[in-house]
């Protein structure tokens, strides 16, 4: 058993909160629905489970620097008092403890009103970069085919407005944008959405839904595809810098993160990382812990979950927290997956990808597992030849 | 510069020429990177500039 003491040791991670794993939408390609269905049914996590949470986890790592990220599900259907409440604990745990927490909230931007925008603003020194993250895949007619709600209506201008009430504010926000099927082929219009809503980061993730046979479905792109718009996005957006203003220049990711490996500069997206799922603590409704949150719950359990808060001792809650491989097989995971990576001629820019997606990929099949690594040397490739230009 | 040379040409999307101005562009995007110092903002969830893993 471990004195108090010897927790006071320093701790840094994203800890990953969803409350609920309910959404006002139905998004057709949605992996929550799909991969962790079950999780549908998991009980909401309350507000004083969550305070406790926070609570334990301030006094058990006095010195942390933690991340808070509400997540879901859909983390404001809960509504502003529960958003309010969750930053009020956050806030406490910090003020009492001198632990380094901050807090950033991953929407799909259709509930964000001038009320939850007054208690962002009023809360800005939580806020990590003051970045909000909203969820939108382009414009109307593309956002449409997937991002409609549970009756199958349009998202579209809900989010819109969400935007525009982060954008009458002193907040910044961020676009997360899935890849598949509806927009795969249409990078210029998507490219020219992102541009037109303001945004400061645009984040471009890959649709990678295919059956059990490696057959795509439910909106999913090969990673070839995928790899293709990348290096479109990356074309529009280098002819576009000469006319644009540099204070109003996108960071587009991955394109960021891979120019950043190409010019030997540090980079925090953990699928270019020697760090990954280990970074990231996923706490879900029914209190059980795991590593990120791509991890799919039926395969994966001994790979990636830790625990559950609601049985979990102090001492134990450290060591699933602090040292997350000495409770699951993590680490196994992780060498099996990139044992060969490492002979690979890219290997110091990849690190590898995202471990869990491309174990789902090889499941289904080798050629999508291949498929990926050739996505990863196309992107890398692409973008070398402009950088090497550029820099030379 | 990344010295990294990739073996094979196999996956190479269709080349395309760029301006002086856009690799000029470039090159400042880059310097940018270089500067920044709280590059968390440009990728993924956390501030993980002297991270170490857990403890």
């Amino acid at each position: 058993m471990h004195s108090q003491d010897s927790y006071a040791m320093k701790l840094q991670k994203t800890f990953i909160v969803k409350p609920n794993m309910n959404c006002n939408l139905r998004c057709r390609y949605c992996y929550e629905f799909n991969k962790n269905g079950d999780c549908y049914n998991k009980s909401l996590l309350s507000i004083d489970e969550i305070s406790s949470f926070i609570c334990r986890a301030s006094k058990l790592f006095p010195d942390s620097r933690i991340l808070w990220l509400l997540h879901g599900g859909e983390p404001l259907i809960n509504g502003g008092r529960f958003l309010e409440e969750f930053i009020k604990k956050v806030r406490q745990a910090r003020d009492s403890s001198g632990v380094d927490f901050q807090l950033a909230l991953q929407t799909n931007g259709t509930l964000i009103t001038e009320e939850i925008v007054k208690i962002l603003e009023d809360n800005i020194d939580l806020l990590s970069e003051r970045v909000v993250s909203v969820s939108i895949d382009g414009p109307q007619l593309i956002n449409d085919q997937v991002r409609v709600t549970i009756q199958g209506q349009s998202s579209y201008e809900p989010v819109l407005k969400g935007i525009e009430c982060i954008r009458n504010s002193k907040l910044d926000f961020s676009t997360i944008s899935v890849i598949g099927a509806h927009n795969v082929f249409h990078a210029e219009e998507v490219y020219a959405f992102m541009k037109s809503i303001g945004a400061r980061l645009c984040k471009f993730i890959p649709c990678y839904n295919f059956s059990a046979q490696g057959v795509p479905e439910r909106f999913g792109v090969s990673p070839i595809e995928y790899a293709e718009f990348i290096c479109k996005i990356f074309d529009l957006w280098l002819q576009d810098l000469p006319n644009t203003p540099k204070e109003k220049w996108l960071v587009i990711d991955p394109i960021a993160t891979v120019l950043a490996k190409l010019s030997n500069v540090f980079v925090t997206w953990c699928e270019f990382r020697d760090e990954k799922c280990d970074n990231f603590v996923c706490l879900y409704p029914d209190g059980e812990l795991w590593l990120c949150d791509t991890m799919d719950h039926a395969t994966m359990r001994d790979v990636g979950f830790i625990g559950n808060i609601k049985t979990l001792s102090d001492s134990e809650f450290v060591k699933a927290v602090s040292s997350p491989c000495a409770v699951c097989k993590f680490h196994e995971f992780y060498d099996r997956m990139l044992r060969k990576c490492r002979e690979c001629d890219i290997y110091a820019l990849c690190k590898g990808g995202c471990l869990p997606m491309r174990d789902i990929l090889k499941g289904k099949s080798e050629s999508l597992f291949t498929d990926y690594c050739t996505a990863k040397h196309m992107i890398f490739r692409h973008m070398k030849r402009a950088t090497d230009y550029a820099l030379s | 510069m990344n010295s990294i040379k990739f073996k094979s040409s196999q996956d190479e999307i269709q080349p395309k020429s760029y301006t002086e101005e856009e690799l000029t562009k470039l090159r400042e995007f880059v310097d940018i990177l270089k500067k920044d110092e709280s590059r968390s903002a440009l990728a993924c969830w956390g501030n993980y500039d002297d991270y170490n893993h857990g403890y």
